[in-house]
């Protein structure tokens, strides 16, 4: 009677574990994507830079796919960077390249991570009259 | 005085009785504690004394496990204490906090080029090649003055003809895809007291290539 009533209370406390497990996850945002339209950047004559909103709900820390999207395939680069929030100055992670597709895929796990949080976040691309606008995904 | 100390001593003992029954407790409930006061069929002719040493050793068995339960608890709890975050968490840094911070991190990273040894074989194409690049980069606004490679870094002195010019050119001179393909890192230092706003500015610009050279 005493194991039964051990077994039982058992079974209550893994099911409300279970419970609170669900009802944690199922309040997190999901995976999420967001697209940077070229109009939103700023063309110049030789390359282009594209805002990155770096908000809690897609911190850009939290990225893990970054691309740059041309309507014709070529030879282009394209790189995410940061300017720092507190004094004149910028970083730049390496360089993607698209190997003469239309896709660039932009590297971000060093010059976006967690250790650059407070500087606000852009894009430089090549510029180029094809370049549609930016694709970035996070988990 | 006296009565405050007495009643602490008593306390401890309390709780201390409390952690020694408790240990001795769990080792008598413990389900892989295999060890029974009950004597074996063939050891029922067992006299008085024999059954008192018996009892008294396996006594002594049952506080070793319960001894060695307690050390294990106290560290388990030792290990969770110091997984809860500090209780005196650093403050966020100001803006000039954090600006300091990160010139000194820039100044670290310059340093520690300037320390390092020169590789000819990777140094000297390297040094070509971005002074090549950064020339080449059509909407510039400043001189490349020089370029120096160690084994894995490499640092351009870069020139604008003031520190407003720098200012408005210096993401520039970062954003430019150079070979090998390096991480860049530029921060404008303040204007001092002998310096002129209107005067040539020179900065320089770091490149991380580890990666490159990872390749």
């Amino acid at each position: 009677m005493q194991k039964k009533t051990r077994s039982l209370s058992f079974l209550s406390l893994f099911v409300s574990a279970l419970l609170s497990f669900g009802i944690c996850f199922a309040s997190r945002a999901k995976a999420s994507d967001r697209r940077i339209s070229v109009a939103a950047c700023t063309v110049g004559g030789f390359s282009t830079t594209c805002p990155f909103i770096d908000e809690t709900a897609f911190l850009a820390s939290a990225v893990t796919v970054l691309n740059a999207n041309y309507g014709t395939a070529g030879s282009y680069s394209a790189r995410a960077c940061v300017n720092f929030w507190n004094t004149t100055g910028s970083a730049c992670g390496t360089a993607g390249s698209s190997g003469g597709t239309g896709q660039v895929t932009i590297p971000t796990s060093s010059i976006w991570s967690t250790a650059n949080t407070n500087h606000f976040k852009y894009i430089s691309v090549d510029a180029n009259s094809s370049f549609q606008g930016i694709f970035a995904h996070r988990p | 005085m006296s009565f405050g100390a007495s009643s602490v001593l008593k306390h401890a003992l309390q709780v201390g009785v409390g952690v020694v029954g408790g240990a001795l407790g769990a080792a008598w409930l413990s389900p892989h504690e295999k060890v029974s006061l009950a004597a074996p069929p063939n050891q029922v002719t067992m006299n008085a004394s024999a059954i008192a040493a018996e009892v008294e050793a396996r006594l002594n068995q049952r506080y070793a496990l319960a001894s060695s339960q307690a050390v294990v608890a106290r560290q388990t709890a030792a290990e969770a204490t110091s997984a809860l975050p500090a209780p005196d968490e650093p403050p966020e840094l100001s803006r000039e906090q954090s600006k300091q911070l990160l010139l000194r991190e820039f100044a670290r990273d310059l340093n520690a080029h300037a320390a390092d040894a020169r590789d000819p074989n990777w140094a000297r194409p390297a040094e070509s090649s971005i002074s090549e690049g950064l020339m080449a980069a059509h909407d510039r606004n400043f001189e490349v003055v020089s370029v120096d490679c160690k084994t894995s870094t490499c640092v351009a002195t870069l020139r604008w003809k003031t520190r407003k010019d720098a200012e408005a050119g210096s993401a520039r001179a970062a954003e430019t895809v150079l070979q090998p393909n390096c991480e860049s890192k530029i921060l404008l230092h303040d204007v001092g007291a002998r310096e002129n706003v209107d005067s040539p500015f020179e900065e320089k610009l770091f490149l991380n290539c580890v990666a490159a050279r990872a390749e």
